[in-house]
């Protein structure tokens, strides 16, 4: 019977279903957006880095160190022969680490140099281009922000200068021959990608790599010597450190967004149930008793929260779905600042961010139907009859 | 054949909470109305009839006295008893109608069936009879923002009268209505009252309407200066 009369109340009045619906429905779109933005944007630093830098992991020299330079030097060794062959059935492709300086423009720039091997498919990275370049002496692949920092373009040559196996300075020119975009900005700033061969010869060290980087969802192997293996999870263990840290921002920026979500539907809410007033005490006057109009309202709110969520499928779910895979272009370039940042913001809506949020504003809404048509059946029939309701 | 009392008010009092003082709306109102009775509660503004009105109608309690309402004490009973008691005895009719705006005319007089969990055909047979008492039939589907004041108030008369309730209170059924409508409202219920059992007390100030009344009960400062009994009413 009450499902009856609020279905019969939800429809007849249009206007006003109308409005608390869409304004319920752009609470549901707005919170699952903008988390889903934030979600995106943490979750796009590691995205990022596997995408482009770890693929399923790497082999390392058992004397490197990313995160200290001063191991470079030293830290380099025939590539062993079990990894080798991943390398040559392409499963896998190495780099051998260098410090360098580069002289262009008639500055001096301290440079890491890395060669790559240039037919890997197994990263983000166009270092195929760097087999396309015989003729020059050594062919140079940098990413857009080296590239503005020294001032290069495409064809432009300058001087590398490095240290050799044998403890000796060499030098030589090296050619651009492509910038990269790229939005991992540890592969550009500072970089200067070289085929491995080149590498390898410029170094004298001959078949010997710093590290490899293998193929997702490859099985480990174990005979790989001294060298250590890193899988995708120790690679990118900050990063999973960083957005564990950042969760309680998270979760407070997700309430904050709630309570401005529920701060609209309870201003549409209340407004309408208190104008109502006069409509609960003719209820009551016609024998409803007032735990039934107090449901009677719930329910309203209830299928009124139902309504938003088949209204925000229709008329939201585009936009989200668009933005879900076109991401959002950013106005900066961020990575100039040392931050994984993507240069186009790709929102990410998980199962739990939409569930989480549907079950929330549906008891918002729940909540929210049920206290003012509670207040309302506890005021005297005859002063509601009045619409002497308040808030 | 003896009458049975519909209400029974023994020295009821209502008060008010003014400031920090009381207001005294009703004092010392004794008051019997037995079935098929056609009354008026009839004073000036603030004379207590709407109060003594709502008070029968258990949307409102007494400060002291007793009230018994179709046999049931309306100071013992809970809200919910009240409403049961409204809900399956009695009928209201508002000075403003209160009607649903969203509900057609069928609509409207269809709800309190429903709150009596009537079957849907029976339902639809009751509500067809009753907008035809009325004379609505061809109003049925219309909404109130379409209709005119004698219109909405014959709705709220069906609607009033569609579960055949023992006894029907209306609260100036005519003070929105000009001359023709008042006189075709009061027609009606006059009519209603001469073919069906119920009880009709009505709280008017309304001239127009006194004419119809077969027993007038004078109000001021709540209290109950006068009890007529009318000899010749007006009749449908």
């Amino acid at each position: 019977m009450l499902f009856n009369i609020a279905i019969k109340n939800l429809f007849g009045a249009k206007l006003r279903t109308s409005l608390n619906v869409f304004v319920t429905s752009i609470s549901f779109f707005l919170v699952i957006f903008i988390s889903g933005m934030y979600d995106g944007m943490r979750e796009y630093a590691k995205n990022i880095t596997i995408e482009t830098e770890v693929a399923g992991g790497t082999y390392w020299h058992p004397g490197y160190d990313s995160m200290d330079p001063r191991t470079f030097e030293d830290s380099h060794s025939i590539i062993p022969n079990q990894i080798k062959k991943l390398i040559d059935q392409k499963y896998a492709f190495g780099v051998l680490i260098s410090q360098a300086s580069i002289y262009p423009n008639g500055r001096i720039m301290p440079v890491v140099m890395k060669g790559i091997t240039s037919n890997q498919t197994i990263v983000n990275m166009p270092t195929n281009v760097l087999d396309q370049h015989n003729d020059i002496t050594i062919p140079v692949l940098i990413g857009s922000g080296m590239a503005k920092n020294a001032n290069l373009k495409v064809g432009d040559s300058f001087t590398i200068r490095w240290l050799d196996a044998d403890r000796t300075y060499d030098a030589d020119e090296g050619t651009v021959i492509h910038i990269m975009e790229t939005e991992n900005f540890k592969l550009d700033l500072g970089h200067i990608w070289i085929p491995l061969s080149k590498a390898q010869s410029m170094l004298a060290m001959k078949n010997q790599a710093t590290y490899v980087t293998y193929a997702k969802d490859l099985e480990a192997i174990k005979d790989i010597e001294d060298w250590i293996n890193h899988d995708v999870d120790y690679m990118i263990r900050d990063m999973e450190a960083m957005i564990k840290a950042d969760e309680p921002g998270a979760q407070v920026m997700y309430s904050i967004l709630l309570a401005l979500a529920a701060m609209g539907i309870f201003n549409a809410q209340i407004l309408s149930i208190f104008r109502r007033g006069k409509e609960i005490g003719t209820l009551m006057a016609l024998g409803m008793t007032r735990s039934r109009v107090v449901w009677l309202f719930t329910l309203e709110g209830g299928l009124n929260a139902l309504l938003a969520g088949i209204m925000t499928l229709i008329l939201f779910g585009p936009v989200l779905f668009y933005f879900g895979k076109n991401g959002i272009p950013l106005p900066m370039d961020y990575s100039e600042m040392g931050m994984l940042v993507a240069k186009r913001l790709i929102p990410i809506y998980s199962f739990s961010l939409i569930i989480s949020t549907t079950i929330l504003i549906s008891i918002i809404v729940l909540v929210v139907s049920y206290i003012p048509s509670r207040k309302i059946t506890k005021m005297k029939p005859t002063d509601a009859l009045r619409g002497r309701a308040a808030v | 054949m003896e009458t049975k009392n519909v209400i029974n008010i023994k020295n009821l009092v209502k008060q008010f909470p003014v400031g920090g003082n009381y207001f005294t709306a009703l004092q010392n109102i004794d008051l019997k109305l037995s079935e098929g009775e056609f009354i008026g509660l009839v004073g000036p503004s603030g004379s207590g009839k709407t109060t003594l009105l709502n008070i029968i109608g258990g949307l409102d309690s007494a400060t002291e006295g007793s009230v018994s309402v179709l046999g049931n004490y309306m100071d013992n009973t809970s809200h919910n008893e009240r409403a049961i008691i409204r809900r399956k005895h009695m009928g209201f009719i508002f000075q403003s109608y209160n009607l649903l705006p969203v509900y057609t005319v069928y609509e409207n007089v269809e709800l309190p069936l429903i709150l009596n969990n009537m079957e849907s055909t029976e339902r639809k047979k009751k509500v067809t009879q009753a907008v035809e008492w009325v004379g609505l039939k061809d109003k049925i589907n219309s909404k109130p923002a379409d209709m005119s004041g004698g219109e909405c108030q014959r709705t709220a008369i069906a609607r009033a009268i569609v579960h055949e309730p023992a006894l029907l209170l209306a609260d100036e059924p005519t003070a929105n209505l000009d001359a023709e409508n008042s006189h075709n409202i009061m027609k009606i219920l006059s009519k209603l009252n001469s073919e069906i059992s119920t009880s009709f007390v009505f709280a008017t100030h309304d001239e127009k309407i006194m004419g119809y009344l077969r027993r007038i009960i004078h109000l001021e400062d709540g209290k109950i200066i006068n009890d007529e009994k009318i000899s010749n009413p007006k009749s449908a």
